[in-house]
């Protein structure tokens, strides 16, 4: 069984079509890479696969369940990293991993666990208000795995963080995949991306315009030995921009 | 789906993380000490008036004696002055804004003239039932001041329950429950939603195995807590008022539910501080001012109908009925059906609104 399969998912807002028929399957214990430009439709499709937006016309399944009809069975299988640092600011970080742990019925030792797994311990009992943003985003990932998800989504999970918080956070990814997790991650990282995802989708106007193994992608499209997946991604995405660019 | 054990968790998870951040949280706290002063401060100034002293006495008088009762202050300050009733049921009925009812026996003249001592049959309000003996005492000392010879007042079993359909302490007491439990939902509860949109921690909860519904049913739970503290509090002052239990506290609960409702509707539709003020005022405007000329009897028919429809005014009406006698089922049943329609119609509009962001 494969843990992502979406089948021609589409989402339109106001007559806009943010996502546009895509198609795609992720293998259990896959890191995928879902890149794209900004206001590509990214976060859009996360929406739709955690069941937090209703598809417009076609399907997924996450987790073997379909992102509609059965979103109760969906959502104690699937963990999120939101864009947002959605923490409660007055509580500790303890705090808030218990009550969600409770949310989620899991026993209260599973919160030291991930508090462990975060390298947050320490400052578990602080507030989350005198937290840096690098703490945060690990305060984040332990509420999402909490749980033990089969699924887990990262929507940009690095962003704004220091070389080595984001190291140590690509660190925890990487290994959470060895466990069998499947991870689906959107990053503007294309070094990331190339470094943790076993394939990458690269996301452009609610399309997927190519989507493969980051070294097969260097093949076929790369000019020479020396391409990254940023040039490929320059090269294949935001062609708005490339025609405004040239405009000007 | 989720079974009514696993609905009533979630919500009692999330209703008891509010209540514990809001005992924790400064600003909640402070919030909800300003409500507790400001009940405790009407109650003292509005209901109690510890400060007045003047005594509003509705005379009957059985055998139309000679003797005529002016307005005038005794020794201890306090100010008598008199209305007349034809009848004991005028009299019962005169006395929604006074203290004292006195039916002057017919022979009351022939009393006087020979010496001995008359006794006039006082009647008080229900509200002071308890009170009635030291009340026999100080008005007995206050007609024989008065008189210039000895008088009993004796009140005995003489207590008067108020008319439904008179003005008076019950419809200062509905109106006032009205205030509170309102401005507590107004002031406190939009932010359980609104601070949850704000940092967007609804959307981590719509992706946990909580539903939209479950949300608002925790939020409620928060909300209720409020409205239980402050709400509660007025209805443990303005107890000595209630005569039928039963009815006040199912309109406490009509009270507690519409505003928690109204409270985790405003919260749903706004995204900001702003929007909160305005929808304060205008809810304050709508809702809580026009009970207070509802509950006045002489207020205009054409305003009375449309008043008539609205929830608090409804709400007023019952609490007024709970602490009178005389309210008929044709009184009851309609504001009980405005009551409850209200609570359903907005607790469903708060439901789709929390669905709308679900999906």
């Amino acid at each position: 069984m494969q843990a992502i399969v979406a089948r021609n998912l589409t989402r339109d807002y106001d007559g806009l079509r943010a996502v546009d028929g895509i198609s795609f399957a992720v293998e259990p214990g896959e890191i995928f890479g879902f890149l794209g430009p900004n206001g590509a439709g990214k976060t859009t499709t996360i929406r739709m696969l955690t069941g937090q937006l209703l598809p417009t016309c076609g399907t997924a399944e996450v987790a073997g369940y379909d992102i509609v009809t059965e979103r109760q069975q969906l959502k104690p299988r699937i963990g999120v990293v939101f864009e947002s640092q959605n923490l409660y600011e007055r509580m500790s970080a303890r705090e808030n991993l218990v009550f969600y742990a409770r949310l989620y019925r899991c026993p209260k030792t599973r919160v030291d666990e991930v508090l462990a797994q975060v390298g947050l311990t320490q400052r578990a009992r602080d507030k989350v208000l005198k937290y840096s943003n690098g703490m945060k985003q690990r305060l984040l990932i332990a509420r999402a795995l909490l749980h033990n998800p089969q699924v887990l989504f990262l929507d940009e999970p690095t962003r704004g963080l220091d070389p080595h918080i984001a190291g140590h956070i690509r660190g925890i990814i990487a290994g959470l995949a060895k466990g069998g997790m499947t991870v689906f991650l959107t990053t503007h990282h294309m070094e990331e991306a190339d470094q943790l995802s076993r394939r990458v989708a690269f996301f452009d106007r609610g399309r997927i315009v190519v989507l493969d193994t980051p070294a097969r992608l260097k093949a076929e499209y790369g000019r020479d030995d020396n391409t990254t997946l940023e040039d490929l991604f320059v090269q294949l995405t935001g062609s708005d921009l490339r025609r405004a660019n040239e405009e000007l | 789906m989720n079974t009514l054990r696993d609905t009533l968790y979630f919500a009692w998870t999330i209703g008891t993380k509010d209540i514990l951040d809001a005992v924790k949280h400064k600003s909640s706290r402070a919030n909800i000490m300003i409500m507790v002063v400001m009940v405790v401060f009407f109650y003292w100034f509005g209901t109690l008036r510890p400060f007045d002293r003047n005594v509003s006495v509705v005379l009957y008088d059985e055998g139309n004696t000679r003797l005529a009762f002016e307005p005038v202050i005794l020794g201890d300050g306090a100010k008598y002055s008199f209305r007349e009733a034809t009848s004991l049921p005028e009299m019962q009925r005169m006395m929604a804004h006074q203290n004292l009812g006195l039916v002057v026996p017919a022979d009351l003249d022939q009393i006087l003239s020979v010496g001995g001592t008359p006794l006039l049959r006082g009647y008080v309000f229900w509200v002071d039932r308890t009170k009635a003996a030291e009340r026999e005492a100080r008005y007995s000392q206050a007609f024989t001041e008065m008189l210039g010879q000895t008088v009993k007042v004796a009140i005995g079993p003489n207590i008067v329950i108020p008319q439904a359909d008179v003005d008076g302490m019950p419809a200062t007491v509905a109106f006032q429950m009205v205030y509170f439990v309102f401005s507590t939902a107004l002031l406190l509860i939009p932010h359980l939603m609104l601070e949850e949109k704000q940092t967007r921690t609804l959307d981590a909860l719509l992706t946990s195995p909580v539903g939209s519904g479950q949300v608002v049913l925790g939020k409620a739970l928060a909300g209720l807590f409020y409205v239980l503290v402050i709400g509660g509090l007025a209805m443990a002052l303005f107890s000595p008022y209630i005569v039928h239990w039963g009815l006040a506290v199912a309109t406490f609960l009509g009270y507690a539910l519409l505003a928690v409702a109204l409270g985790l509707l405003v919260g749903s539709l706004i995204s900001s501080m702003k929007q909160l003020g305005f929808w304060m005022v205008a809810l304050m405007l709508l809702l809580v001012i026009p009970p207070l000329f509802y509950l006045e009897s002489n207020l205009k028919a054409g305003i009375r109908i449309v008043l008539t429809w609205l929830p608090s005014s409804a709400l007023a009406s019952l609490f007024r009925y709970s602490c009178s006698t005389g309210a008929t089922w044709a009184q009851l049943l309609p504001n009980l059906a405005i009551v409850t329609a209200s609570i359903g119609l907005v607790f469903g509009l708060v439901f789709w609104r929390v669905q709308r962001s679900d999906r």
